[in-house]
């Protein structure tokens, strides 16, 4: 559209770009994937495009708005107004949004008006000093939640422009919508949390003589469950022995998660009357396959138990890395058998490995988002795991988990789609299991 | 072979079953890197051929990807050969 009427071009010009705003408004909180980046995406685009100022109020559960951020041009000035939250039953704009529904502009503010915006004397002095008198405070309705966006100015800035108040709705309409979608992402990943939490035990098991440390870290965006699983449980009553175990399901999402929970209560329960490893890892094999599912499960068996030499440790593999053992010189020794993946056939090969560990020595249990972590020169691999692991030689069972996570990250360049997990168990240096001293509220050995 | 590669091998077999072909090789020379997604799609293809009576055979897979057989016991399943011509004689 070309004008010589420069009124009309004005208005062309004014058209496009509010609609180029909103554009950029839209994309930046659709791009949002939790309720603060909305927020923060929310005060970005306002300040300093159409305000100097941009308060942000949330409905509480109990209808109290709370200030969930102030953004300006000036860090001082939005520092000092996002500690002060609209006082309830005030003539606060917001809160006289919240109450009507509707927009409330303030083209010039009263000094009363101007201290209730401001919330105390310290601020009313700063919006007073900035001549920022304009206000308009609009309506942000979504399905879970309600509050107010504030837009303040210098007074009669905005005087010929009254555009306004239709891009200030416009763009608390997208903010509602985005802060929905933040929500409802949240609560879906809150929602796998607690699933995968289920995964693993909520605190490792205090064994005597035992020192153990275990980390988990979440692949990809985090609303999606991986199929990593661990766990530690006695294998009998008393003190006989342990039984810790490792796996991955193949694949990610709720089913994964829900193989995942099988197979570590079936390792379980299979205890009661199996020992061997092979023998229990071949019972839950055969229970996959029956229940036609159709995902398969690699795992790592360790029987543990405590005897006069430290630990007699047994290990059946299906599928799995081998787990790592720490010698006390450094030395790092790969256990078990290859063994066949769980649910792929009904005759898998599998077998058991006897180790004896001495005191002072650490097992490794791990899964592939470990070794298959992605770095600049290629995976860190299960060689460049035993490389990490030799140094940490006679180290607590934490220190070798710190050491090797920091390791991992260190090591890898973007963040991985897989899930790592990995459980690390120290024979106590002093270990006397049977006939000790120690008992199991000590806690010493943690250090070594 | 990953999470962001494995559907199009997936693809791939699917339409070759569809087709009617139960014993099939794939050539995985080219193949770098296999992760437990592309692990997923060799397991899910040996178990679907299995079904109609067939079999899968890899063909000149390196030296990460036989380890990774290897560990998980998948070679002593499927046929894991060193050419196509091999892997098609021994299927018959």
């Amino acid at each position: 559209m070309t004008t010589k009427d420069p009124l009309v071009r004005r208005e062309a010009e004014l058209v496009e770009q509010r609609y180029r705003f909103l554009l950029t408004a839209s994309t930046m909180l659709s791009a949002s994937l939790d309720f603060g980046s909305a927020i923060e995406a929310l005060g970005r685009l306002a300040v300093p495009a159409i305000a100097d100022l941009c308060l942000i109020d949330m409905a509480d559960f109990a209808g109290n708005l709370k200030r969930v951020s102030a953004r300006a041009t000036d860090v001082e000035l939005a520092a000092a107004m996002e500690s002060v939250s609209p006082v309830p039953d005030t003539h606060h704009p917001a809160s006289r949004v919240i109450l009507s529904g509707e927009p409330v502009l303030i083209p010039c503010a009263t000094d009363y008006e101007l201290q209730v915006l401001a919330g105390n004397e310290e601020n009313f002095a700063r919006l007073e000093s900035r001549n920022l008198r304009w206000s308009l405070s609009v309506p942000i309705v979504a399905r879970s939640c309600l509050g107010a966006l504030t837009l303040i100015a210098p007074e009669s800035s905005y005087a010929e422009f009254e555009v306004i108040p239709d891009i200030a709705e416009d763009l608390a309409r997208r903010a509602a919508l985005a802060l929905d979608n933040a929500k409802l992402f949240e609560s879906s990943r809150d929602m796998a949390i607690t699933l995968q939490r289920s995964l693993m035990p909520a605190d490792l098991p205090e064994i005597p003589g035992l020192d153990l440390s275990a980390r988990y870290r979440a692949g990809g965006e985090g609303a999606e469950v991986g199929g990593d699983f661990y766990d530690v449980f006695p294998t009998g009553s008393g003190n006989e022995g342990w039984g810790a175990v490792i796996g991955d399901v193949c694949g990610k999402g709720a089913e994964a998660a829900a193989l995942s929970a099988l197979a570590r209560h079936t390792i379980r329960a299979a205890n009661v009357t199996l020992r061997k490893p092979s023998r229990i890892l071949a019972f839950l094999n055969h229970l996959v396959i029956q229940g036609g599912y159709q995902r398969f499960i690699t795992v790592a068996y360790c029987r543990i138990r405590p005897d006069e030499n430290g630990v007699r440790l047994t290990v059946g593999r299906a599928g799995h890395p081998p787990p790592l053992l720490l010698r006390g010189d450094g030395k790092v020794v790969a256990l078990g058998r290859s063994g066949t993946l769980i649910g792929v056939t009904s005759e898998p090969n599998l077998s058991d490995q006897v180790t004896q560990v001495h005191p002072g020595e650490s097992l490794i249990l791990y899964t592939d988002g470990l070794t298959e972590a992605r770095g600049l020169e290629g995976r860190f691999d299960q060689s460049r795991l035993e490389q990490e692991l030799a140094k940490c030689a006679g180290w607590s069972a934490d220190a070798i988990a710190d050491h090797l996570e920091e390791a991992v990250l260190a090591f890898q360049t973007e963040r991985s789609h897989d899930d790592m997990a990995f459980l690390v168990i120290r024979v106590d240096p002093d270990s006397r299991p049977r006939t000790g001293t120690r008992n199991s509220s000590g806690g010493t050995g943690r250090k070594s | 072979m990953d999470v962001y590669t494995c559907s199009v091998l997936r693809e791939a077999i699917n339409k070759a079953v569809d087709d009617g072909n139960y014993c099939i090789a794939v050539d995985v020379q080219a193949v770098e890197f296999m992760d437990s997604s592309g692990l997923g799609v060799i397991v899910g293809a040996h178990k679907r051929l299995k079904g109609h009576d067939g079999a899968l055979a890899l063909v000149s897979p390196n030296k990460q990807m036989r380890r990774i057989l290897n560990l998980t016991g998948l070679d002593q399943i499927l046929t894991v050969r060193q050419s196509v011509g091999e892997a098609t004689a021994s299927s018959g």
